[in-house]
């Protein structure tokens, strides 16, 4: 997947839009958790810059060798857009701190975005009942259909899918609090 | 540390799911119209950047061919020897003047100081006359109706139409010789 990169990067700089489909299929979510991670779990703010981000890359976009150079690329992006938006707001404390962060651009500075979630997300896990943990257990860790943790449970798979979507509510705000935190 | 396959596709569903439907239809369309504007930009400065190079590269050259054209008109007295012809004027007449004596022009009356000693030559060529007042100064005076060309390092200059095509260019050197020169138009 990543040897088209300097493909996709080419025909993104050129202009062809289904290119631009495909790169922001493979690329928003990604960019999106990094932005959560950086704006302290503001989803307004991420949103907001995920969009800054994005036309940043349609403006510049240039031709690049591989995935290390582009994710590269697009994490100074996204941070560049937090601290421009950081320096005219001036509003230190909802940020999250530059030190903290790694805003200056080091190497590695832009591969931790997932592991910042998933250690909010391992902490939040146990903040659900057990009911909760198994049913998320069961639908993405032993990965089964919502029809059949439906039958395990005696509950229509209606029931289950809105069980999922309030966990996964509950998650997203013991994430963001931890992340804030 | 690579996490949990499942954590991790569990942490892009819980961001996944939480956009407005058009959300990223519509950022993608803003995309493509940031890129075409940005080519757009781009091929707008190019072509400003082109136009400049080229602006740049005329001035050069019209600069360089003033130059060349000033230089070949040097060389051209610097290599007169080269280019000397047998001249077709005849019954060539030099008469010395007295400093006093007259210097003539159309727009005005010089009377140069006594110490600068004159020349009139006189040159016929096919019936027609045409008079040079020469001075050690570096000014000349014709009393002709041929156009004063130049007067490059102390040569009286003036061209002379034989025909349509060629025309001779008449030089007078500082000790009041005469050398003449084929050019052609």
């Amino acid at each position: 997947m990543d040897s088209d990169i300097p493909e996709l990067t080419r025909m993104m700089a050129e202009g062809y839009e289904p290119a631009f489909r495909n790169f922001y299929d493979r690329y928003w979510s990604r960019i999106y958790r990094y932005l959560l991670v950086l704006c302290k779990g503001n989803e307004q703010s991420a949103r907001d810059h995920l969009q800054t981000t994005m036309l940043k890359v349609a403006r510049y976009i240039k031709p690049m060798k591989d995935e290390t150079m582009l994710w590269g690329w697009l994490t100074r992006l996204a941070r560049t857009s937090v601290i421009d938006d950081y320096r005219s707001k001036r509003r230190l404390k909802d940020m999250v701190s530059f030190e903290d962060h790694e805003f200056h651009l080091s190497a590695n500075a832009h591969q931790n975005e997932d592991e910042r979630l998933i250690e909010a997300l391992e902490s939040s896990l146990q903040s659900l009942n057990d009911t909760e943990r198994n049913m998320v257990e069961a639908f993405y860790f032993q990965e089964k259909a919502q029809v059949e943790i439906a039958r395990e449970n005696n509950v229509t798979p209606k029931s289950v899918e809105s069980s999922l979507s309030r966990i996964r509510q509950k998650l997203r705000k013991l994430i963001f609090r931890r992340l804030n935190s | 540390m690579n996490p949990d396959p499942w954590k991790k596709r569990l942490v892009e569903d819980l961001f996944a799911k939480t956009f407005p439907e058009d959300f990223h239809s519509n950022l993608v369309k803003d995309m493509i119209a940031e890129r075409q504007k940005s080519i757009l930009r781009h091929r707008w400065s190019m072509a400003a950047l082109a136009a400049s190079i080229l602006l740049a590269i005329g001035v050069v050259l019209s600069f360089l061919w003033q130059q060349s054209m000033v230089n070949s008109n040097i060389s051209t007295v610097a290599t007169r020897k080269e280019l000397l012809q047998t001249p077709t004027f005849t019954n060539v007449k030099t008469i010395p003047l007295e400093p006093a004596q007259i210097v003539h022009t159309r727009s005005s009356t010089v009377l140069p100081p006594p110490s600068i000693s004159q020349n009139v030559f006189v040159i016929e060529n096919n019936g027609r006359e045409f008079q040079f007042i020469y001075t050690t100064l570096q000014s000349v005076e014709f009393m002709t109706d041929e156009d004063l060309l130049k007067f490059v390092d102390g040569y009286a200059a003036c061209l002379v139409k034989d025909s349509p095509t060629t025309s001779r260019l008449i030089f007078l050197d500082d000790r009041g010789e005469r050398q003449f020169f084929r050019r052609a138009n």
